[in-house]
């Protein structure tokens, strides 16, 4: 049997002084197993697996699914449930690629697994006193990126926000739950989405101050996938020539395997998805 | 309402009906009946809040999850303990009162403190409960 498998790829810079990823790497590898289990949000997380190979750091993430999960059957047989040993539970696996020399990783995406969000934070609350802070930023594709960066003027902007969501800054804020959730739902939709448009008049362009917008938006959407689904901008690449539509979102890099092996035990395994996030590596080399 | 308001108003309500419990110097009336009715609220409640506890852990919508992924799901957590607690504090004054004189002020005051606390609690919880069930989606 073969499954389709994603991968994204993201940048990776410490924050301030810190000592660079590898350093954690390090120090995660010489540690045993219990000692590499740490907790992000209500979830433990742990390095499963680390091993450095041709200059490239090659992680395996777990996530513990401390919940209920599926059973085994077959069309012929009784669905029965897996014989678990005392304390284990389902866990979830993510493979990550680290490239010290381009500080960029690639990372398999498993929805239900170590996401990059929770990676980010299993490495910056790995040790006490915030010794290690890193941000890992969606690379973009450069094409897209240079185009974007390149235009003479901003027609159009079209970016939808998810407004249901609570967030970890409500909590800051001093947000009581009750009123984070409600404030979500007030808004009676799953989504935002609005069109900033100079209308088809020729020599009509928007606003600089409405241009930034679309620069402030493509930030938050590299800080936070989650919260800018949709950014979309319509540039001129000169006065004269005719809009072009950058999607900023869906021209993130990304690349899906069709075709990965999956084990006698049906899960993916370990070496097939080390291989793929190299072959995704090896394909955007040049771009980081 | 700001979290730390969130965070006291059930004991803050409670404080408020102990004063003027002792401002009016209020007693429990006499006999066991106001004794048995309390322990059957109290044990209702301790048990509704058992079972919402785990239809919430186990609860998979978005608006659960994202409480998950934030710190917020420790408030949640703790809202349903002090609501079980509270609860189970409640029945354990309600057996005490079977033994002591519930005509004592202090019992009295004691008792209103405990079920005001434990009602806002309850409340509390059944409220956000509410919320998050509202935004499962069909």
């Amino acid at each position: 049997m073969r499954e389709k498998m994603k991968v994204h790829a993201f940048g990776v810079s410490p924050v301030e002084s810190c000592e660079p990823l590898e350093v954690l790497l390090q120090e995660i590898s010489a540690c045993s197993l219990p000692d590499r289990v740490r907790s992000v949000g209500s979830n433990d997380y742990r390095v499963e697996d680390i091993r450095k190979k041709d200059g490239f750091w090659l992680v395996d993430f777990v996530k513990f699914r401390e919940e209920h999960g599926p059973g085994a059957a077959s069309k012929a047989t009784p669905v029965r449930g897996f014989d678990f040993e005392e304390n284990e539970v389902f866990s979830e696996e993510t493979a990550m690629l680290y490239d010290p020399k381009t500080k960029h990783a690639v990372l398999q995406y498993n929805h239900y697994g170590a996401r990059v969000g929770s990676i980010q934070e299993y490495f910056n609350c790995f040790a006490d006193d915030e010794i290690y802070v890193y941000e890992f930023r969606p690379k973009y594709d450069e094409d897209a990126e240079r185009r974007f960066k390149q235009r003479a003027a901003t027609r159009n902007i079209t970016f939808a926000i998810d407004p249901r969501f609570l967030n970890q800054k409500d909590r800051e804020k001093g947000t009581a739950l009750a009123q984070a959730i409600e404030i979500g739902e007030s808004s009676n939709g799953a989504r935002v989405e609005l069109t900033i448009s100079a209308g088809h008049e020729r020599k009509r362009y928007l606003s600089k101050f409405i241009d930034k917008t679309a620069v402030a938006l493509k930030l938050k959407a590299e800080n936070n996938p989650d919260a800018v689904p949709k950014l979309q901008v319509g540039i001129l690449p000169n006065l004269d020539s005719a809009v072009e539509t950058v999607d900023l979102i869906a021209q993130r890099l990304s690349l899906t395997f069709e075709k990965i092996e999956v084990g006698e035990d049906l899960r993916f395994p370990r070496k097939a998805r080390y291989k793929a996030l190299r072959r995704a590596f090896n394909g955007w080399k040049k771009l980081f | 309402m700001a979290l730390f308001l969130e965070r006291v108003y059930p004991y803050v309500v409670a404080f408020a009906a102990g004063l003027l419990w002792f401002r009016f110097g209020a007693s429990l009336p006499p006999g066991p009946d106001i004794l048995g009715s309390s322990l059957t609220v109290g044990a209702i409640l301790t048990g509704f809040l058992a079972t919402a506890k785990a239809i919430l852990m186990a609860l998979d919508s978005p608006v659960m999850n994202r409480i998950r992924d934030t710190e917020y799901i420790k408030d949640l957590v703790s809202y349903l303990s002090q609501a079980v607690w509270l609860s189970f504090l409640f029945c354990g004054i309600s057996l005490i009162g079977y033994f002591v004189d519930t005509a004592n002020f202090y019992f009295g005051l004691v008792w209103i403190f405990v079920a005001v606390a434990m009602a806002a609690a309850f409340i509390r919880v059944v409220n956000i409960m509410l919320k998050i069930l509202r935004h499962t989606p069909a």
